[in-house]
């Protein structure tokens, strides 16, 4: 089963108005993206991170299980919207394809899954970079966004 | 009803090179500078002049400080007796 676009695990939602989620820039959770392949049969259902069908590099050590930590931008508002960000992140001396990601909540009991990111396609560095860039930080683009 | 929406993200590759600093520059002024998509088309045109010469001041910076490092790592392979290493990060 494969990707099917971009979704918030419904669990995130719950977790948000029991204040289980802090992502300010200050004192916030580690939040990671973790990558997988096609293989993943993520739903709105998914409540926490798996190491199942997450990708392994094809050479070198570039990707290690739980992917990159993200680098937190404070929730903002604009207008009646709300939102957070993240700085893009990147994997050098990258060697290994994805199809997707997971952001989730490495400081909540459980590794809590946040959202479920589709890359539209197969994506493949070889001995190269593996770049995630996040969309602008404003009321229509942001990566996470209640409004 | 409050409803939530998620972003679509950019996934950039590379094989057998690296991202240059024309990416990095272009990333950094994307995080800096969004113009307003009902901004007046005076102001538009401002906003993307301005946005075309902070990309080319995050180049020029960007590039400035690959150099800086490359010459740190040059000066420490030397002080440690490594030239053949020094020389060959030196043509890069």
């Amino acid at each position: 089963m494969a990707f099917s676009g971009n979704f918030m695990c419904t669990s995130f939602k719950k977790e948000l108005m029991e204040g289980g989620h802090n992502f300010k820039n200050s004192g916030g959770d580690t939040f990671r993206m973790a990558l997988y392949t096609d293989s993943s049969s993520f739903t709105a259902a998914t409540t926490a991170y798996t190491s199942s069908n997450e990708i392994t590099n094809d050479a070198g050590s570039a990707y290690s299980a739980k992917g990159n930590s993200l680098t937190r931008v404070d929730p903002t508002t604009s207008s009646t919207t709300a939102y957070t960000d993240f700085a893009d992140t990147s994997w050098s001396t990258a060697t290994f394809s994805a199809m997707g990601a997971m952001i989730f909540n490495d400081s909540h009991s459980g590794d809590a899954s946040v959202v479920i990111l589709d890359f539209g396609a197969l994506k493949t560095a070889t001995a190269g970079t593996f770049t995630v860039a996040f969309p602008a930080a404003d009321a229509s683009n942001a990566i996470i966004r209640i409004a | 009803m409050i409803n939530g929406e998620i972003g679509n993200v950019i996934v950039t590759t590379t094989e057998h090179c690296n991202l240059g600093p024309e990416h990095w520059a272009d990333r950094a002024t994307e995080q800096v500078i969004a113009i307003g998509e009902d901004a007046h088309p005076l102001i538009v045109d401002q906003a993307k002049a301005f946005k075309d010469r902070i990309r080319h001041v995050f180049s020029y910076y960007i590039k400035e400080a690959i150099i800086e490092d490359r010459s740190k790592v040059i000066t420490l392979l030397r002080s440690a007796g490594h030239n053949d290493l020094a020389n060959s990060v030196e043509k890069l």
